[in-house]
């Protein structure tokens, strides 16, 4: 019973661990990993509903997605290119950014490795089976391999798109458009793409609104 | 739904694909023996998938799954030369967006992952690219208008 008391202390780091993402637009109290999770749980839930997709199997995928991130961190795809001038910085996170595919492929195995290692320190004095189903939801994640590792990879950008959707409402100089920009890369799912069509026409209608009331 | 939907895959996204099949039929008749398959050790295997097969119910699911694409798949083939300069599935992109160069191939879902630089032909950039060629301007419009420029499209399926 202590290794599992360590391990959920452990996780619960999570629920204080500031999304970098959000903070690198100066926003002083972004989300936590944990609100992510919670709420991409939930969506992935809801959401997958509309494909008759295993609901046990996704609510765990999207539980665990983001565990590695005790040890390894909030690793972002701005991670190790960002200017240090803070102007050039503020100008630079604005857009999406944009690498080679052998570049692209290099980084993304590099944070696999670094997020594999620090899961496999997390969970290791869990009971054997627990550690082996958290190994595989994750790789099932990340690689895509079954369509509900597809569809909760997915719904992770969707729920990013989400909440730089609400920064916005919140404070209108907020950029949405690398998270937009990402996800209209990512996102193929019917449901999702309908999801992001609705979520694009609040925020073409808020903008509207706002015009109108400038003149 | 599933049962009717094409399987696009390259052609070693098909080799790949058949060979984790083959094998996911291996360990399921060698657990279902109660032995323990000597191959799970060869260093030939994705070491990735390695742990995915361990659960007998994740077999059974998994297999259903490849079955079904196996039976829907459609391969992903080289163009004809006069269609090379043409965006088609397989192709691979290099564009401009907002003055940096960016590199994709134009993959079905199955194998599309973004972060190693395959997109899918069904995301809203995959399906705006098909059709065009270089020096074409693609406009993908969410809330902003975002311009991707045509620079390079090559294509390297073998």
């Amino acid at each position: 019973m202590n290794k599992i008391i360590e391990f959920l202390i452990a996780i619960g780091k999570l629920k204080k661990l500031k999304r970098k993402g959000i903070m690198m637009y100066g926003i002083k109290n972004p989300e936590t990993t944990a609100d992510h999770t919670f709420r991409m749980t939930i969506m992935s839930w809801l959401l997958g509903r509309f494909h008759h997709l295993n609901t046990e199997k996704i609510i765990k995928m999207s539980l665990v997605h983001d565990l590695c991130e005790v040890y390894a961190g909030d690793i972002t795809p701005y991670d190790g290119i960002l200017p240090k001038d803070k102007r050039e910085r503020f100008n630079f996170v604005r857009k999406w950014p944009r690498f080679s595919k052998e570049e692209k492929k290099k980084r993304y195995y590099k944070k696999i490795k670094k997020e594999r290692d620090a899961l496999e320190k997390l969970i290791k004095g869990l009971p054997k089976e627990i550690q082996k189903e958290i190994i595989n939801l994750w790789l099932d994640y990340e690689f895509g391999v079954s369509r509900e590792g597809r569809f909760v990879r997915q719904v992770d950008r969707v729920e990013n798109l989400l909440e730089a959707f609400e920064c916005w409402q919140k404070n209108k100089k907020f950029p949405t458009k690398p998270w937009w920009q990402h996800a209209e890369e990512v996102v193929d799912d019917p449901i999702l793409l309908k999801f992001l069509h609705t979520i694009s026409r609040k925020e073409i209608k808020a903008k509207k609104f706002r015009e109108t009331n400038k003149k | 739904m599933l049962e009717d939907k094409k399987f696009y895959l390259t052609e070693k996204g098909l080799i790949r694909l058949k060979a984790e099949y083959q094998h996911l039929r291996k360990i399921k008749s060698f657990k279902t023996e109660g032995e323990v398959p000597r191959f799970l050790h060869s260093e030939d295997l994705n070491p990735e998938y390695l742990s995915f097969h361990e659960d007998l119910d994740l077999i059974d699911t998994r297999l259903a799954e490849v079955k079904q694409i196996l039976r829907n798949v459609e391969l992903i083939k080289m163009p004809s030369k006069d269609r090379r300069s043409v965006i088609n599935l397989g192709a691979t992109v290099i564009v401009e967006v907002e003055g940096e160069n960016d590199e994709f191939q134009i993959v079905g879902s199955l194998e599309a992952n973004p972060s190693t630089g395959r997109i899918s032909n069904e995301s809203p950039v995959g399906r705006a690219l098909l059709g065009h060629k270089v020096g074409d301007n693609v406009i993908i419009s969410s809330p902003l208008n975002v311009v991707y420029r045509i620079k390079k499209v090559k294509y390297n399926l073998s």
